[in-house]
């Protein structure tokens, strides 16, 4: 029986070494955490789950639907409480829905002209819309050599752009739109557009990583060393409970973020030691706010805070309108730093951050809350789209030059979400499988 | 446990006849549609008779003339979204198990117990609308 090592048990780890298991591979995945899900974990604090709050169209999300349903959890993918949105300037909330371009050109929070000039960029989206699949990145070329903040500017002028795209594309593009290509941007304004029914899944990220972590030959505690592969199969060297060991197998698939699996691959090829070590990361910082009540004056799920606002907040998520993340009548509420607040607060205490985000709502009509607990989440290197990544990503998938029996998923394939880290999981699975 | 279905099809291929049967009766009684071939060519030939309304294929790897895979590769030419088991009463040669990872199949190893055969179906119906 052919046998397969998954490093790493991230959402794209479990999802490749499931799919090998369930076509009768033999599989081991072995991860560093005592528990699987890497940056899809969920932690329980009382009543409130934690987790990175995954919002998703439940009528696309064709591999992530595929995979709830094999695993019997279809029922937990449930749609959003609220979808609205809105977007503060000069201290007032202006609703705004990227999906009904009308209501758009009537809102209050662009100037007329600004209003008249996103007809351009309608234009540019209708045109493009066919190619925008994110799952084919390597149809996006052309766009992809420039930078989406300089092209916005452009065809839909400064404050278009500042008040209205950067903030509702902020979650999407970390390192900011001056650091995200074209047709990254493209792709994320695919999925504010044509987002049908929003939804998460039900009690958190976490229902979907245990339920994986349950089907697969997962080994905890396992600090892999190095992955070492050739024709004939593959080495990998780990360190368990103060042991070194190592398993040989037919292949191996390392689902790490991008640096950390170059690091662990001694022999990669040129192409796959560049496109690896070619991939960045910005630091990003969530404070999780929870409350007793949510505070009346929110009504939208999401507030996104423009730059010139002068604030260190990019956007507020209300995570109570998900279901089963918090106990009924309670309040969680998500906020997200600027880039440059993320990487100039790194280091900052975990209180300090809850205090600076609670006195930056209070210069806010959300007034200053008062926070019963609370959560940090930081996160290293949370993937950028940076111009020419997607060339580069394409080249890669197209596996030449690589190596014999390894392949790689989940973080250096860039996308939105769950779904992109699950479908990295099934396209490495498929490669590997088609190897052996 | 594998929840009834409501008026799916299944396509059953396996040379074996009592095991055909036996299947076949399986899934009618948890509330499947279910047609049956004994070989690869009337497996298509099922198939082809309705692509759009089959939504499960449970083929035997070693199903002549070419195996699974070869009919399977047919059959997604027109269905690629379509649910995929495997079975066998041996491990699955590589190209087979590489084409089974490719359609997120499922691989059932004989003998299996009725109720891993229904789990299988019900799991591998993975693009269906939830």
């Amino acid at each position: 029986m052919a046998s397969v090592v998954v490093v790493g048990g991230g959402l794209a780890g479990l999802a490749c070494a499931f799919r090998l298991t369930r076509a009768g591979h033999e599989v081991e995945l072995l991860e560093r955490e005592a528990e699987a899900g890497g940056s899809c974990r969920a932690d329980a604090r009382g009543r409130f789950v934690l987790d990175a709050g995954s919002v998703f169209d439940l009528e696309g999300a064709p591999t992530l639907r595929g995979l709830a349903r094999a695993l019997g959890i279809s029922d937990r993918l449930r749609p959003l409480a609220r979808a609205s949105c809105a977007v503060l300037r000069d201290f007032a909330l202006h609703p705004v829905d990227p999906r009904r371009p009308l209501a758009l050109a009537a809102s209050r929070l662009l100037s007329l002209p600004a209003r008249a000039r996103l007809a351009r960029l309608g234009l540019e989206l209708a045109r493009r819309w066919p190619h925008l699949d994110p799952l084919r990145p390597e149809a996006l070329a052309a766009p992809d050599r420039v930078d989406a903040a300089a092209v916005l500017r452009r065809t839909v002028g400064a404050e278009a752009l500042e008040y209205l795209l950067a903030p509702l594309l902020a979650t999407r593009s970390p390192g900011g739109l001056a650091r995200t290509s074209w047709a990254a941007a493209l792709l994320a304004l695919r999925d504010e557009l044509g987002l049908r029914r929003p939804g998460s899944l039900s009690h958190g990220d976490g229902t979907l990583t245990r339920a994986l972590a349950r089907r697969v030959n997962l080994r905890p505690g396992c600090q892999v060393l190095s992955v070492e592969t050739e024709s004939g199969g593959a080495r990998v060297t780990y360190r368990a409970r103060g042991h070194t060991s190592r398993v040989l197998a037919d292949a191996a698939v390392v689902a790490l973020p991008a640096r950390a699996a170059a690091a662990l691959c001694p022999k990669l090829t040129p192409a796959e030691r560049g496109f690896l070590e070619q991939a960045r990361g910005a630091r990003a910082i969530e404070v999780l706010l929870l409350l007793d009540t949510p505070p009346a004056t929110l009504r939208h799920h999401r507030i996104l805070f423009p730059r010139p606002e002068g604030l260190a907040l990019a956007a507020l998520a209300l995570d109570h309108d998900r279901p089963g993340v918090a106990p009924p009548g309670a309040g969680l509420l998500r906020a997200r730093l600027t880039p440059e607040a993320s990487e100039r607060l790194w280091a900052a205490p975990d209180e300090a951050l809850r205090d600076h985000v609670q006195e930056q709502l209070g210069r806010t009509p959300i007034g200053r809350l008062r926070a019963r607990e609370f959560a940090v989440r930081r996160e290293a290197e949370s993937p950028l789209c940076e111009p020419g990544a997607l060339s580069r990503l394409a080249r890669f998938q197209a596996r030449l030059d690589r190596s014999p029996r390894l392949a790689f998923a989940g973080d250096p394939l860039p996308g939105p979400g769950l779904e992109a880290a699950v479908a990295s999981g099934a396209r490495a699975a498929t490669e590997i499988a088609r190897d052996l | 446990m594998t929840r009834p279905a409501t008026g799916l099809r299944v396509l059953v291929a396996d040379d074996d006849p009592q095991l055909r049967r036996l299947i076949g009766r399986l899934l009618e009684r948890r509330g499947y549609a279910v047609a049956s071939a004994a070989d690869g060519e009337e497996a298509l030939r099922r198939f082809r008779e309705d692509p759009q309304a089959i939504g499960v294929v449970v083929l035997d790897a070693a199903l002549a003339p070419g195996g699974a895979a070869e009919v399977l590769a047919e059959m997604a030419k027109v269905r690629p979204d379509l649910g995929v088991v495997f079975t066998s009463g041996d491990a699955l040669p590589p190209a087979q198990r590489a084409c089974l990872v490719a359609h997120d199949g499922v691989f059932l190893r004989k003998p299996f117990d009725p109720e891993a055969l229904l789990r299988a179906v019900e799991d591998s119906r993975v693009r269906e609308q939830v």
